[in-house]
């Protein structure tokens, strides 16, 4: 007897299926509740955000497509999406300097943490990459992705002018881009070796 | 590559991580909806922005939060559904030449990794299963997949994607005995479409779901649990 994958879980969930919809929740409810955390940096809104996500991967869940990718990462950017719109709603308080360290932090910690937990193999070349870029484009690219600026913001943020910053975007999302293709299949080789 | 390709290039970065302007945004939009190279070009660093969300830490939430959220999750009225239209935005939207050309996380065509998702064993309450089986054409030609779930109630998904005519085509379900069961509609538009529907009977007692058109032929073909 087989259990639920990932993809039969939205499929339960698109159908109606009371357990399927628990089960969704409790497998995924530390990724997303955390995404929420590192993006929003407030528990009780995070909390929010992360009920919102579910939400709305329950409703749209008929339309969830396997073929574009994982339930994972379907479900991460509905909350990333939720947790920008809040964090743009705000935008107008200046940034708090300490948001970002304490998101690069955050990631850096889970890099430990991985490295020391075989298994967890699949995010750690990208990791790898990040922690490679240079540190003004690494800021960049995790102002854009986890919060959401703009090159037009983040030029105002680091003080340089527009195209600087949408340079730094471009170059951190090249390195990470270029050697993706083919990453799964040195996953499969390495995980078999 | 036309200068509308290099355009697109040059700020696919930032239509990736969704912070590209209004205006770029919406003429990218309109080329990429054509052009198959930049569509797979950005798709693959949309991966990597998709990708990198992996990495925040994972925090469990605070208590009662489950219980709370899937609570809210109940209302009852959507059972059964059929016949719903695979969204695919425009930039995602899957052309067999976009996969040629090696869009790794859109895995449609690679058979192998998606059979081994869906056969991924994953403990949940109940005891429920989830079984995954090619569509194929009389010829052997994969046209899609079957998805059957066996919970309280059980149910069917096919899935389309590939090699079957535009139209409106029904399921129909193969009992042990050879007893035949309607189960729904399915249409097909750009080669593509996806229907579901609770079964009359468990999915366990099913051995077959056909693919039939207008006049109930049989275009296509799934044995379960082969
Ligand atoms: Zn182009």
């Amino acid at each position: 007897m087989w259990s639920l994958s990932d993809e039969a879980l939205v499929a339960g969930l698109a159908a109606g299926d009371q357990g399927a919809a628990t089960a969704f929740v409790r497998r995924f409810q530390a990724r997303v509740f955390g995404l929420a955390v590192t993006m929003v940096g407030d528990r009780a809104v995070a909390e929010e955000i992360a009920q919102e996500a579910f939400t709305r991967a329950w409703r749209h869940a008929g339309a969830y497509d396997a073929r574009r990718g994982r339930v994972t990462t379907w479900l991460l950017s509905i909350t990333r999406n939720l947790a920008i719109d809040h964090l743009r709603a705000k935008r107008t308080e200046p940034l708090d300097p300490d948001a970002i360290g304490d998101a690069e932090r955050a990631m850096w910690a889970t890099a430990a943490r991985s490295a020391a937990t075989p298994g967890d193999g699949e995010t750690d070349e990208l990791r790898a990459m990040l922690g490679d870029l240079p540190g003004e484009q690494r800021r960049a690219l995790l102002l854009a992705a986890l919060f959401g600026y703009t090159a037009r913001e983040i030029g105002a943020i680091e003080q340089i002018p527009l195209g600087t910053a949408k340079t730094r975007i471009r170059a951190a999302m090249r390195k990470l881009g270029r050697d993706t293709p083919g990453r799964d299949d040195e996953r499969r080789r390495g995980g078999m070796r | 590559m036309s200068t509308d390709c290099e355009r697109v290039r040059e700020i696919a970065a930032e239509l990736a991580l969704g912070i590209a302007d209004g205006e770029d945004r919406a003429r990218a939009l309109e080329h990429l909806a054509e052009c198959t190279g930049c569509r797979a070009a950005v798709e693959r660093l949309s991966s990597v922005a998709d990708e990198l969300l992996l990495l925040a830490p994972a925090q469990e939430p605070p208590p009662g939060f489950e219980g709370r959220v899937a609570e809210s999750l109940r209302p009852a009225a959507r059972r059964a559904w059929r016949g719903r239209r695979l969204a695919l935005p425009v930039v995602a939207a899957l052309s067999a030449a976009a996969l040629a050309a090696g869009a790794v996380w859109f895995a449609l065509g690679d058979d192998r990794e998606l059979a081994d998702s869906y056969r991924q064993e994953l403990a949940v309450a109940n005891g429920e299963y989830f079984d995954a089986s090619s569509l194929e054409l009389p010829g052997g030609e994969k046209v899609g997949y079957i998805y059957g779930y066996q919970g309280r109630a059980s149910w069917v998904l096919a899935l389309i994607y590939d090699g079957v005519d535009d139209g409106t085509y029904r399921l129909e379900l193969v009992a042990e005995g050879g007893e035949k069961l309607p189960l729904t509609e399915l249409e097909i538009a750009r080669e593509e479409g996806s229907a579901g529907a609770a079964t009359p009977i468990d999915y366990e007692r099913l051995t077959e779901v056909r693919l039939l058109d207008e006049r109930g032929r049989e275009v296509a073909d799934s044995e379960l649990r082969e």
